[in-house]
């Protein structure tokens, strides 16, 4: 990666050394995707990746980890960002990490495994048609039918349901008035019998899904953790996982390509354009900052709601002034199929995925500023 | 000074808005978007309806005022170059007709019969052969190509004409679209409930769909300003500065307030709001 | 529809700029950086506006037995253009003529009609609007200045602020409570109230907006003869709000602004400053968004020219001439460089004249509130 603000110790420098040479030497990508239709590929590198024990190299010995600090993580999924071949796969952060946290031996044993070496992968399932930024007014219903339960409604905006071995899930098993005390958190086998997958064309080429689910079995054992105790495992999940979902290294990567195309289309000279990239430039390094503090945050083990809230909302909009630049600057070859308009395009979910800038700005104002939050 | 409508007026909107109900829309614009993007169907019942021939019957406002229904519905035709860059230029040539400015993706330069090219002073007038166009791919609503600009009939002294006019046809079709967005958003928002409430009952997404309210609205005044004054220089470069910058901001709030299911295309929104960008811009963003 | 102006439209246009140049001072520009509620500005506004009226241009717009000439409101509004343009001379008596003339007229009774329509329209009287409070700011319903009903007068007792122009005001369009708080916007009255009645304080406030700018008033026991109600008892609140819609959109501030720009051009040019394709660029989207507000302030001046009953689209005016204004203002700021930061400045005298925009006369919250209620139909916050 070009200049950054972070440098780590020498141990921690040679490990992203490692980690570039790694991404240099592996055959099989061809520039810019995350995942989405170049599934196969990416598959191939999570397993490869899986070889070096870095899947779980933020996990315990115990767990079958390097047990290495966040710091590791962050400068592995920053560089593979910056490289453009793979996000953080939700198996072997959020997933494995509430499983070592509150999963049972079994559980453990089942699924570190695999996940550990990049074979198994899992999807989000909370999201719901009518649950988006409400989460805790979701609606699939879990029942308990002996050893196990009977899973019916409809999850949505289901990133990479067509490749994934399970959904990891949020279901009602108490009463909806209980909101986020009534949800339970589970694994669902996607192959199961009731599961259908419906892709939902997006704008920016790729898919979506709605993954409905009528009836499907999910036994006993794949409840993590207690019944209707989901809500606290959802949000510790996030608060071991926000250092690496948004690697500020993606948006150097971005600026760069910004850069290339305005040289490739000859418009590097002019004042207008030039001023722009500068204003992006101080940019990146504003995100890096906060994407640093939420780095601080997970190291020492402190509560960093404020600092993740702030990161996310600076990273989600600075993708998008970036890649808005040129349509600013009313340059219209932008409008052609090409990584330009594709990060455009990929850039608008930016601040509705993941949590709305909305939510975003809420965090900040309730928890960061203190003011009141609506009755 | 008056914006109310008169009698012809009146009678010109209903018209163009009960032909539009029956041959355009989000559902027709999807359809058409699928394969060529370009809707020959929808061109020939707004030539037989007459509405071609509006700049020079009744005049530019009108012309304007059916282009941007047009819009407002999704419609795929290059109506405003036909029926008013066109007849500006005191020409009656073959539809469908595309504008270029010489270099960049020409919208619909693939089902062109004839191009009109500005090319600084002057206007070239030139015939597309079948065979010539490159379509190149692009999700922003609409269906470009690339055209070759050389050759044609030269229009002397006729290019600071050409470019005010088509400004303030671009302008009107940003009005158009933008209708359609805040429109389509208003009744998602209204509908749309998280945390036990309609999302648009929100102060967070009201005071912001108010400043589309105005965007919008001033939007298709000045265009339509524009128009009636017969595209001034002054007049277009202000109605199209000021919806190409409406066009940005409202496409962006737009589609944070449909969230998700914004993004995929069985909702209807991406029929207006991704041709938003495409007209921002087609001059370069001026 | 049709976007011209007839030929009696420009006509007056053109007499009144003739009328401009040559009754405004050379000093001008100097003389009115302090804004209308300056001493200077106000003594200059008071014979100015006496002039106007002799020709019969201060309130064409008004019925000819309170003193107009029936003139259609397009003039009003091109005669409020040029003013705004040449940086107000009229001073606080815009006020007048905008909207309390129209206030009176509507909820006035014949007493009142004939003694204050006839000042107003003579162009001798300066008038204050008593309406926020320290705690009844975008919340108004929630004001609490007391009057209660002693014999045939009102005692007041209680505090308005951020008022403008009352040193040199002879009258104050104050709204009191005449029942218990909780009864809200029902338990309002006003009151028309002379400024000289005994009790009443003035105190200034210190503000980076000007001198005399805004102003706490104090009222002590002011007893004010029932006689100078203006409306019933607990009627105010509806009086208040169709005053509001006449003030909020009485100024089109974008004249000012699109005044200012090519001032900036004039200036950048004599300074030999290259106005290359950023500072166009620029220059251009600023002048779009004042153009921008004319429309929408058109558009409303329009449904009273065809007597049509105020919609949300007076607050839509009111967002645009707001944004016009902020932009106006940061560009005036940003292009004239360090010699914008003195006071009196072109940079300085638009920015501050576009600081309160937003604020005064209800804030752009407000009015986005009211558009997305009224205009897009949208649900009232719960």
């Amino acid at each position: 990666m070009s200049v950054s603000l972070f440098v780590g110790s020498a141990e921690e420098e040679e490990f992203r050394a490692d980690v570039i040479r790694f991404i240099s030497e592996y055959r099989g990508l061809n520039g810019f995707h995350f995942q989405g239709s170049k599934w196969p590929e990416v598959k191939a590198l999570y397993r490869a990746i899986g070889q070096c024990g870095w899947m779980s190299i933020g996990w315990s010995d115990a767990a079958g980890g390097l047990g290495r600090s966040a710091v590791r993580e962050f400068i592995l999924w920053d560089e593979m960002a910056y490289a453009r071949v793979a996000r953080p796969p939700l198996g072997a952060g959020i997933v494995a990490k509430t499983l070592i946290a509150h999963g049972t031996e079994a559980q453990k044993q089942k699924w570190l495994p695999p996940i550990r070496a990049g074979e198994k992968f899992f999807s989000l399932g909370y999201s719901e048609p009518g649950a988006g930024s409400d989460l805790a007014g979701l609606s699939t219903r879990a029942d308990l039918h002996g050893d196990h339960y009977v899973v019916t409604g409809e999850k949505c905006w289901t990133s990479y349901a067509q490749d994934s071995d399970y959904l990891w899930t949020l279901v009602r098993t108490g009463a909806v008035e209980d909101r986020g005390r009534g949800l339970s958190l589970m694994i669902l086998d996607l192959h199961a019998p009731g599961v259908s997958v419906r892709p939902l064309p997006t704008i920016d080429g790729e898919q979506l899904n709605q993954v409905v689910l009528d009836a499907v079995e999910v036994p006993v054992e794949h409840r993590i953790g207690p019944e209707n105790a989901a809500w606290r495992l959802v949000k510790d999940a996030l608060d071991v996982e926000r250092h690496v979902q948004f690697p500020p290294a993606r948006l150097r990567r971005d600026l760069e390509e910004l850069v290339a195309w305005l040289r490739k289309h000859e418009h590097e000279l002019d004042p207008v354009v030039q001023r722009t990239v500068a204003a992006l430039g101080v940019g990146v390094f504003e995100v890096e900052a906060l994407a640093l503090l939420v780095l601080e945050s997970v190291v020492k083990g402190r509560p960093g709601d404020v600092e993740a809230a702030q990161n996310k909302l600076a990273h989600a909009e600075l993708s998008q002034k970036i890649a808005r630049a040129p349509f600013e600057l009313g340059l219209s070859e932008a409008l052609i199929y090409g990584p330009i308009e594709f990060l455009y395009r990929q850039s608008t979910w930016e601040t509705i995925g993941g949590g709305t800038s909305e939510i975003m700005r809420s965090v900040v104002a309730r928890q960061g500023l203190g003011l009141g939050g609506r009755s | 000074m008056d914006f109310t409508l008169t009698e012809t007026q009146q009678s010109i909107v209903d018209s163009a808005a009960k032909l539009l109900t029956k041959h355009a829309g989000p559902k027709r614009a999807r359809q058409v978007l699928a394969t060529s993007g370009y809707d020959p169907e929808l061109a020939s019942a707004l030539r037989e309806a007459g509405f071609l021939s509006l700049m020079k019957e009744t005049g530019a406002l009108e012309a304007a005022m059916v282009t941007e229904a047009i819009s407002a519905r999704a419609g795929l035709v290059h109506f405003g170059a036909a029926a008013m860059v066109a007849p500006a230029l005191g020409m009656e040539i073959d539809e469908p007709v595309a504008l270029s400015r010489q270099r960049g993706p020409v919208r619909y330069g693939a089902s062109a019969k004839t191009l009109l090219i500005l090319d600084g002073a002057d206007v070239r007038v030139r015939r597309v052969d079948s065979g010539e166009a490159r379509p190149m791919r692009s999700n922003f609503g609409f269906p470009f190509a690339e055209l070759p600009a050389d050759g044609g009939e030269r229009l002397s002294g006729a290019g600071a004409k050409m470019r005010a006019w088509w400004r303030v046809v671009l302008a009107v079709e940003i009005a158009g679209a933008l209708r359609g967005c805040l429109t389509f958003t208003t009744d998602y928002v209204k509908e749309r409930r998280q945390f036990g409430r309609a999302i648009g009952s929100f102060q967070a997404i009201q005071h912001r769909l108010a400043d589309c309210v105005v965007l919008t609205e001033a939007s298709r005044w000045l265009a339509y300003e524009a128009a009636f004054q017969g595209a001034p220089d002054d007049g277009a470069e202000v109605a199209i500065s000021y919806a190409a910058a409406a066009a940005r901001r409202v496409f962006h709030e737009v589609h944070q307030m449909n969230g998700a299911i914004g993004f995929t295309r069985e909702h209807d929104l991406h029929v207006w709001s991704m041709r938003l960008q495409a007209l921002a811009l087609e001059m370069g963003g001026a | 529809m049709e976007f011209g102006w007839s030929e009696n439209e420009r006509s007056y246009r053109n007499q009144l700029r003739e009328f401009l140049a040559a009754e405004l001072p050379g000093n001008w520009n100097e003389m009115s950086k302090d804004g209308p509620g300056s001493d200077a500005q106000a003594a200059f506004s008071q014979a100015f506006c006496g002039k106007l009226a002799a020709r019969g241009w201060l309130t064409p717009h008004w019925p000819k037995e309170y003193g107009g000439h029936d003139a259609p409101a397009w003039q009003h509004a091109i005669l409020s253009e040029e003013m705004w343009a040449h940086g107000e001379p009229r001073g606080p008596q815009y006020m007048n003529v905008n909207w309390l003339g129209p206030t009176l007229m509507r909820y006035g009774s014949d007493e009142q009609k004939r003694f204050h329509l006839a000042r107003i329209s003579r162009g001798d009287v300066l008038w204050c609007q008593g309406f926020s409070e320290p705690n009844a700011g975008s919340d108004l319903a929630s004001l609490s200045t007391r009057a209660e009903r002693v014999g045939d007068s009102y005692a007041v007792n209680g505090q308005k602020v951020w008022t403008s122009y009352c040193k040199n005001a002879e009258f104050c369009f104050l709204l009191v409570r005449t029942d218990k708080i909780e009864t809200r916007h029902k338990g309002i009255t006003v009151l028309l109230v002379p400024m000289n009645t005994p009790g009443i304080e003035v105190r200034e406030i210190d503000t980076v907006l000007g001198d005399r700018y805004f102003h706490e008033v104090f009222f002590t026991d002011v007893r004010v003869p029932v006689s100078a109600r203006l409306g019933a008892e607990n009627d105010g609140w509806g009086i208040a709000m169709y005053a509001l819609q006449y003030e909020r959109i009485g100024l089109p501030r974008y004249a000012r602004s699109a005044r200012t720009l090519e001032l900036i051009v004039a200036d950048a040019k004599s300074n030999g400053r290259v106005i290359d394709g950023a500072f166009k660029e620029k220059l251009v989207a600023a002048r779009a968004m004042c153009e921008a507000a004319r429309i929408l302030y058109y558009r409303v001046i329009d449904q009273r020219a065809h007597n049509q009953p105020p919609t949300a689209d007076s607050n839509v005016a009111r967002l645009a001439l707001t944004a016009a204004d902020r932009a106006v203002g940061d560009l005036a700021l940003e292009l004239g460089g360090p010699a914008a930061l003195l006071y009196g400045s072109l940079g300085d005298g638009n920015f501050r004249a576009a600081m309160p925009a937003g604020v005064a006369t209800g804030t752009s919250e407000i009015n986005a509130n009211l558009v997305a209620q009224r205009w897009l139909g949208l649900p009232r916050e719960a």
